[in-house]
């Protein structure tokens, strides 16, 4: 599963990213293999995904998300 | 002089260390290769002076965007005109290990650095000096001090710092050379590095101001409430900007209506007199009547931006906007044209995908500017009766708002258009920070107002007032010399049947009459005589110029009445045989023509020097003619 997948105050767990390209975008922003993260909002219309990262908040796409894989666990 | 390249990532409070540092002691710089502008500050201390170039705000030096490519380009080359002779990187104290990859990264290149933790206000004293500690164990040999760049202190504290850098020796240790596989290895690796270090520092307790930023969130992203409040922002902006500047705006007019006329009747006449009150004034005047209404509208985009809502709007309007080949942030660029199409085009700097960032130049010309209304107004009062519709709705207020929103929509399926035809290059990536909710630095909101008003003035400006001493001088001579000074005699040496007025005699001798009578056969079939051909032409300085030729045209003189008399002339004018000029059908004509072309050579210019591109400006400007020209065709042909 992808951050994509994740519902509003939702966990997941860093487990890899889906190409290189996203894995150094995504490493450069500050996301990192297994990091805790969870999704705070999402816009309308499966409108970008906003995620609570260490001390930060961050924005998705749906796209971008679908490049961040979790660990198959939900926490709540 | 030392130049400090100053970097850090975005939202780190960068450029208010830099306003801190610098005051108003800033100008946009221009680097040879480079096509964005770099701001550059200057600070003294002691006798030493520091010039601070402000680059881009960046995660890493590899570059995902033009604006990001000027740090990798700067830093790698030591002929850059710019490259720093130290560099000062600003951290954020509570995002300490997603910032420290940038400095890592920097700390590499082996010259003079100094490391600034930005602290937020409640930052814990025994944590920071924590970090600090740590921070010098894992880089000897940076110097590194703490500021708190939102209350404003620090600024002597960052100069003494610069003044007793460690000195560097050594090439930079940094795999510059391009491609994504050796990038994404040096990431890596400096991210576990990073991680493994900071594990013990990093301050992982939530921070109470967040909580309360995402309290908010739930109303300000809202799918419904979060649209709304967004709508009546937009509203409220609108309504602010074009009620408070029009009392401005009145006494601009009038105070350089006032001067040309004083001047006029005491410098001694002749041609520099008249090139001053009728060129270089009214020109001036052009330019300055719309920094009430810029100042204003930027004052309200800096509120929204450093409370943070901004970066909610890009996050609220991404997904609406994407299937137009828009962004997010194209939404602060279009709402800005809606003012002059100008400072729009440079804001959309902050797009970081080419193809996104060009559709968003290309559409906002067709926001309706400031520089529309007042020929909106004189046409549709000549042609739309002051009447209620269902006895509430007024008319010529319906019609006003309807060429708004013709600009608007116009400007979003050209947006649609174009993203079939532009080929993407880059991958497109929203990835922003939604910082916490705070209230305004009002140095950041008044430097940010300088600035774009300062831009405005000074590159729009130019261009308008050259124009119009350029338009002055077609007005005033003829193929037969001076021609606003010879009588009717001597315009017609054989006589004339009819004697006419005389002003209009003399316009219709000069260059620009000329022309636009030999444009003439052209623009007939969208319902429009050569008058207004001339209008047409004069009226590419700015389009408001529209207003100021047909008054000289009907030689309507200055005065309370002016504008009553120039309806009321317009409204008489009549074809040779007999019909109205402006009629209903060639009113709508001209109004749907001046939704659409792309009547300014300010955005021409601009368009040219933000693309760096020629082809794109030209493309556009004749694109955006050839448009206006077929659709006011076949609204005069249809209504006729």
């Amino acid at each position: 599963m992808t951050v994509a997948d994740l519902k509003v105050g939702q966990y997941g767990i860093i487990s890899g990213f889906s190409t290189p390209e996203i894995e150094t975008v995504m490493l450069e922003i500050g996301f990192s293999l297994h990091q805790r993260l969870e999704v705070s909002q999402i816009a309308p219309f499966k409108g970008p995904i906003a995620v609570n990262l260490g001390s930060s908040v961050l924005t998705l796409r749906q796209d971008e998300a679908q490049g961040i894989l979790l660990k198959e666990e939900v926490f709540r | 002089m030392k130049k400090i390249a100053l970097l850090g990532n975005p939202n780190t409070g960068k450029s208010s260390i830099f306003n801190l540092l610098t005051g108003l002691k800033q100008k946009t710089g221009n680097f040879a290769g480079v096509t964005v502008d770099l701001k550059v500050g200057f600070a003294e201390l002691n006798n030493e002076k520091y010039q601070f170039i402000d680059f881009p705000g960046t995660y890493s030096i590899f570059p995902r965007s033009n604006e990001e490519r000027v740090v990798f380009e700067t830093l790698q080359n030591k002929q850059h005109n710019s490259f720093p002779d130290a560099l000062m990187v600003i951290l954020d104290s509570s995002n300490l290990e997603r910032n420290l990859l940038l400095f890592d990264q920097l700390y590499d290149l082996n010259l003079p650095i100094l490391l600034v933790l930005n602290m937020t206000d409640k930052a814990k004293k025994y944590k920071i000096s924590l970090q600090h500690e740590a921070l010098q164990q894992m880089y000897p040999n940076a110097t590194i001090i703490e500021v708190n760049g939102r209350i404003g202190l620090g600024k002597d504290r960052i100069l003494e710092a610069l003044s007793s850098l460690k000195q560097r020796e050594g090439e930079p240790a940094f795999p510059f050379d391009e491609g994504t596989e050796n990038h994404k290895q040096d990431i890596e690796k400096r991210r576990i590095k990073i991680k493994r270090e900071t594990s013990k520092i990093i301050d992982t307790s939530e921070q109470p101001t967040r909580k309360k930023s995402q309290r908010a969130d739930r109303f300000f992203l809202h799918p419904v409430f979060g649209y709304v409040f967004f709508l009546v922002v937009l509203f409220s902006i609108f309504q602010g900007v074009f009620t408070l500047a029009a009392y401005p705006m009145d006494w601009i007019d009038q105070g350089f209506a006032f001067l040309s006329n004083t001047l006029s009747n005491s410098l001694p006449p002749g041609i520099a007199t008249d090139l001053l009150t009728q060129g270089v004034l009214p020109g001036i005047g052009g330019v300055v009547v719309f920094v009430p209404q810029i100042a204003l509208l930027f004052l309200f985009i800096g509120i929204l931006e450093e409370t943070g809502y901004l970066t909610r709007v890009i996050f609220l309007m991404d997904r609406l906007m994407r299937p137009l080949g828009l962004n997010g942030r194209s939404v602060v660029p279009l709402i800005s044209s809606w003012a002059c199409a100008v400072p729009g085009i440079m804001a959309a700097r902050m797009i970081t995908n080419w193809k996104e960032r060009m559709i968003t130049i290309m559409v906002a010309p067709l926001m309706s500017c400031s520089a529309r209304i007042p020929v909106y107004t004189i046409l549709i009062s000549i042609v739309i009766p002051n009447e209620n519709l269902f006895g509430f709705l007024n008319l010529q207020g319906l019609v006003m708002l309807g060429l708004y929103v013709l600009g608007l929509v116009s400007a979003l399926i050209v947006a649609f258009v174009l993203n079939r035809f532009i080929q993407n290059k880059d991958r497109s990536f929203l990835l922003l920070e939604l910082p916490s909710y705070h209230l305004p630095r009002w140095e950041n909101v008044g430097t940010m107002v300088y600035d774009k008003t300062k831009t405005f003035v000074l590159d729009a400006g130019k261009i308008i007032l050259a124009l119009s001493i350029v338009l002055w001088f077609g007005a005033s001579f003829g193929p037969k010399g001076h021609v606003v000074e010879m009588s009717i005699e001597q315009l017609h040496p054989k006589g004339v049947e009819a004697p006419k007025d005389l002003n209009a005699e003399q316009l219709e001798h000069s260059f620009i009459g000329i022309f636009g009578q030999a444009i003439e056969p052209a623009i007939r079939p969208l319902g429009y005589d050569w008058k207004i051909g001339i209008a047409l032409i004069t009226s590419f300085a700015a389009r408001e110029v529209f207003v100021g030729t047909l008054a000289t045209i009907y030689s309507v003189e200055n005065g309370e009445e002016n504008e009553k008399t120039l309806i009321a002339k317009m409204k008489s004018q009549r074809f040779s045989d007999g019909r109205l000029v402006y009629s209903f059908a060639s009113g709508i004509s001209l109004l749907i023509f001046y939704v659409y072309a792309l009547q300014c050579m300010a955005t021409v210019a601009v368009v040219r020097k933000e693309t760096n591109s020629w082809a794109w400006a030209i493309g556009q400007l004749v694109a955006f003619s050839l448009l206006a020209y077929f659709l006011s065709f076949l609204t005069y042909q249809f209504l006729k």
